[in-house]
């Protein structure tokens, strides 16, 4: 019992966290730190996920599988952001300053 | 003889995921499994990497456990610190060019990967053993100074060990 509780709170904080990096790619306007924030958070959100599942199911073929989609995703999460990252940086994409302006998020 | 012993090693891999992935443990599966990792591994060596690559994308059991362990306390860190900065909206981004001392193109692969997934840096070129990072804090162009504050201590653990 006690570990279906701790499992769904575990997912509770991976939906927080996914949350704010939605948050992130609405309200930032330069694409670079979109793309260094959402890199983070979503592997954060994804391996904490992917913990509180292992948690509720406890020690079995399922949560085995899910310990291959996340060695899965460790090796293909870092690759897919550098290759869009890349692509920004060769087609010219320069820093642009955070502006701190109020009303254009709308 | 050392290519008969990859294979063998690979095969218990591969029977291991396929007892994973069938959900059932006895003979016939764990054989199955064993069968079709061989036949992948050898249209692999016939068709797609030609040549020896198995001591090319070596990594010691002990060094990839301490990486991968530190790799995702790394992660959480920098899931927070991001976190802090979407909510405090503190931004400093830059480019910078960092160093490494790693020589084989695998290791410095998966530094590359390291540096992405750890706080607030995404690798953005290599050339040679030069990376380009976006950082998000970005305090000193210098790569000398920028460099261990952006690789920590992932350069010693993934050439630990025997590399």
């Amino acid at each position: 019992m006690i570990n279906v509780i701790a499992g769904q709170i575990l997912m509770g904080i991976s939906l927080v966290f996914m949350a704010i990096g939605i948050y992130s790619v609405l309200t930032f306007h330069d694409f670079y730190s979109r793309v260094v924030i959402t890199a983070k958070v979503d592997t954060v959100g994804f391996i904490t996920l992917i913990f509180g599942a292992m948690l509720i199911q406890g020690f079995s073929f399922f949560s085995l599988k899910l310990l291959l989609i996340l060695v899965f995703e460790l090796l293909t999460s870092p690759i897919s952001t550098h290759s869009i990252a890349h692509s920004a940086y060769t087609s010219g994409y320069t820093i642009r300053k955070e502006v701190r302006a109020e009303g254009s998020g709308e | 003889m050392k290519r008969l012993l990859h294979y063998i090693k690979m095969m218990i891999v591969f029977a291991v995921v396929w007892v994973i992935l069938e959900e059932r443990i006895d003979g016939t599966t764990v054989l199955m499994g064993a069968l079709i990792g061989l036949g992948t591994m050898l249209v692999t060596d016939r068709y797609v990497l030609r040549g020896d690559y198995q001591e090319t994308y070596r990594l010691g059991f002990w060094t990839a456990l301490r990486y991968v362990a530190s790799l995702i306390v790394q992660i959480y860190v920098a899931g927070v610190q991001a976190v802090y900065r979407v909510l405090t909206r503190k931004l400093n981004v830059g480019i910078v060019d960092v160093k490494t001392s790693l020589t084989s193109d695998f290791h410095i692969s998966l530094l590359a990967n390291s540096i992405t997934l750890t706080p607030g840096t995404v690798t953005l070129d290599r050339k040679g053993d030069t990376l380009k990072v976006i950082w998000i804090d970005c305090t000193t162009t210098d790569p000398d100074e920028a460099g261990p504050q952006i690789k920590l201590n992932f350069e010693s653990l993934i050439s630990g060990g025997r590399s």
